[in-house]
């Protein structure tokens, strides 16, 4: 359905490259979910954006790499091309609501828009209540109300919603949602895994799910890839991965969050140190200077992605004698 | 002792005012509450996604008026103060607001984004440096990062320069609006530490916005469960989360996402997920207890009365017509 591989998308300067995704391979079944997780700024929103080519500027191209999606590579599909699948049958749930919400349209025009350009099959008469069982499927509530608002007058989650339900509408084959439940309380979580799932499972709709928190990963995706520094560093079956997370990085981020065993006020977990920026990676593996377990080799040389028990893939030294 | 109390607190929003085609109609988002906020304490706030915390925050704030109701800071009502006579009691509460990215001015460095509430408050240039460096290392960053840009940072640091402005004028009360909602784990982890670090340095008043039950619970020392802008909830982190009475405050405690719900299957649509809103519009004007449609134990008479705030155990507060 969509096999990315190999994808580089670098950052053209006068002086350097810097690579914000590097050598990053995954594929995505048909009503298949992908938890993609990982720290701020290890890449996680370019590889997304990479696979409908929407780069923030002229400088960032993809550098190498394939994206096939149905048969038909994106990477150099001509641009007008791309434009009708991204509508249609690809639609993006971005990270910031607040700046891909028009703030001059209220609700409702900025809805029938959509439903105009992708949604030919709903009669005009009917696009108002339509709109509003859209909303409400996700979890807006009054929202008559909600769709003579312009956003600015909706709450942090009730946008995030409006997002969800505009990506939706257009019954896309593949939804790239980045961080779209940050703002949501856990009901309404709920109800958006509830949603996704029953998605896939009526629409065969397949899911790229970006997002810090994991448990929501841990309950809503079939398999989970790690990011750090713009490489995939652990992939597995999302059960596996958070029962037996193997890389130390992996491991590292899953003891940050405050579990339920946290004793208030003690002192919670950090990962020492941060994040290499992009263009500045350390030699070897990109993680060893914040590595508990670094040794010799990690130093000099970058490991590959190698393959584990239970299809689980990492890249670490650590397990190098050990894949299959 | 008290730092702040809210006695009563009513908003309605209008929308439409002044539009000429549609309606004026008013939006109900906080709805008669009262809550206490015990200096050196932590309240958490967590709700429903447009409940009202944003608003009944901005209030607190005095950042806009409730309809209703009265605000008394260090027991003195400000409701009704001027605008100049509020001046010397502003820079002792501080807000962090829910959005990292719309927050910070983009144009402005790190350094001036910190010394605007300094020269607001007629800091003397000579002592603004110094000032700003010891508030940039109090929250972890250094003077490397005074003349960056915001979009120069990554999400942690430019939330912890919202901090650092937040603390510049040694406030006695802050109020963190999903503050770390948008974290990765470690760094939400890093602020966490740091927020806990200040509080007992000097001894502030945290309110704590989120919708992460688990940092919710490792911040506070109490907590007010919110749902359609009434606090249904509130009572001791301890008392809350071991032995939640109400039953929206079990429906969210129910509902935290997890791998295990997953493998055991048991997140039930139905059961589970209030889908449709039955009520509509009636929502703000009904006398009908929030919960009333939604509420497995609902009966007849949770249809004609909202119930009140009840003390059913030692500073454990439930309204619920259900509980004694
Ligand atoms: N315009 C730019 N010029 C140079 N580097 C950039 C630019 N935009 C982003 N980057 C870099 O690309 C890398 C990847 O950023 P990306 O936004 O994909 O991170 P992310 O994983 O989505 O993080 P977050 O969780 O904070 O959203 C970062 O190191 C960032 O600094
Ligand atoms: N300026 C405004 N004009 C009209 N309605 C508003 C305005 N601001 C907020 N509202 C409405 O008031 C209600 C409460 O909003 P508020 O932002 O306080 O919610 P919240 O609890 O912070 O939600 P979230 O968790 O999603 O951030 C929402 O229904 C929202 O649509
Ligand atoms: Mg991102
Ligand atoms: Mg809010």
């Amino acid at each position: 359905m969509l096999e990315v591989k190999n994808l580089k998308t670098y950052f053209f300067y006068d002086d350097k490259i810097i690579p914000a995704v590097d050598e990053v391979s995954f594929s995505l079944e048909e009503g298949s979910i992908l938890g993609m997780v990982g720290e701020s700024g290890c890449g996680k929103t370019m590889t997304a954006l990479s696979i409908t080519r929407l780069l923030p500027s002229r400088n960032c191209k993809i550098a190498e790499g394939s994206i096939v999606f149905n048969g038909i590579d994106l990477a150099s599909l001509p641009e007008d091309e791309l434009r009708k699948k991204r509508g249609s049958e690809i639609s993006y749930v971005f990270q910031e609501p607040a700046t891909s919400l028009n703030p001059v349209l209220r609700i409702e025009e900025q809805m029938k828009e959509v439903i105009f350009l992708h949604r030919k099959d709903i009669a005009a008469a009917k696009r108002d209540a339509f709109i509003v069982e859209q909303l409400t499927e996700v979890g807006i509530r009054n929202a008559q109300k909600k769709v003579k608002c312009f956003p600015h007058q909706l709450s942090g989650g009730e946008k995030q919603r409006v997002m969800i339900a505009m990506a939706m509408v257009t019954r896309p084959k593949l939804l790239i949602a980045d961080e779209p439940t940050t703002a949501l309380d856990v009901t309404i979580q709920a109800q958006i895994i509830v949603l996704l799932q029953e998605l896939r499972q009526k629409f065969g709709v397949s899911i790229l799910f970006i997002s810090h928190d994991i448990n929501v990963i841990g309950e809503l995706a079939d398999c989970v890839a790690v990011m750090y520094a713009g490489q995939i560093v652990e992939y597995a079956k999302a059960e596996r991965l958070m029962r037996q997370p193997q890389h130390p990085y992996t491991q590292g981020l899953f003891e940050c969050l405050p579990g339920a065993w946290a004793v208030k006020r003690s002192r919670l977990n950090v990962l020492c140190g941060e994040v290499p920026k992009a263009g500045c990676f350390p030699q070897g593996c990109r993680f060893h200077p914040r590595c508990p377990k670094v040794f010799d080799r990690c130093r000099k040389e970058m490991p590959a992605l190698a393959r584990q028990k239970e299809n689980q893939e990492v890249r670490c030294w650590l397990y190098s004698g050990s894949e299959i | 002792m008290a730092i702040l109390r809210l006695r009563n607190i009513t908003k309605f929003y209008e929308i439409n005012r002044n539009s000429f085609s549609l309606r004026p109609q008013r939006i109900k988002a906080v709805d008669n509450v009262c809550l206490t906020l015990t200096e050196g304490m932590t309240l958490g706030l967590v709700g429903e996604s447009g409940c009202g915390k944003s608003t009944l925050a901005k209030i607190i704030l005095k950042l806009i008026p409730p309809t209703s109701g009265e605000i008394i800071f260090k027991e003195k009502n400000i409701t009704r103060l001027s605008e100049s006579a509020f001046r010397p009691l502003r820079r002792q509460m501080q807000i962090v607001f829910q959005d990292p990215y719309g927050s910070l001015s983009p144009r402005l460095t790190v350094k001036d984004i910190i010394a605007e509430p300094l020269r607001s408050f007629g800091m003397p240039k000579i002592f603004m440096r110094p000032r700003i460096e010891e508030l940039l290392i109090q929250v972890g960053l250094n003077s490397g990062h005074a003349d960056r840009l915001p979009q120069q940072l990554s999400g942690g640091e430019r939330q912890r320069v919202g901090i650092a402005r937040a603390l510049a004028t040694s406030p006695r009360l802050v109020v963190l609006d999903e503050a770390v909602s948008s974290l990765d784990l470690s760094t939400q982890a890093q602020v966490l530490n740091l927020l806990v670090k200040l509080q007992q340095k000097y001894a502030l008043t945290y309110v704590f916005i989120a919708h992460n039950l688990g940092v919710v619970r490792y911040v506070s020392d109490r907590v007010a469960v919110m749902l359609r802008g009434t606090v249904v909830e509130k009572g001791s982190t301890g008392e809350v989360y071991n032995n939640p009475l109400h039953p929206y405050t079990q429906l969210l405690l129910g509902s935290m996402p997890s791998l295990h719900k997953r493998l055991l299957r048991t997140r039930k649509k139905e059961a589970e997920l209030p889908r449709k809103d039955e009520r509509g519009t009636a929502a703000d004007t009904s006398s009908a207890c929030v919960f009333f449609s939604f509420c497995p134990k609902s009966r007849k008479e949770c249809a004609e009365k909202n119930p009140v705030l009840k003390e059913v155990a030692p500073h454990h507060w439930v309204s619920c017509a259900c509980i004694e």
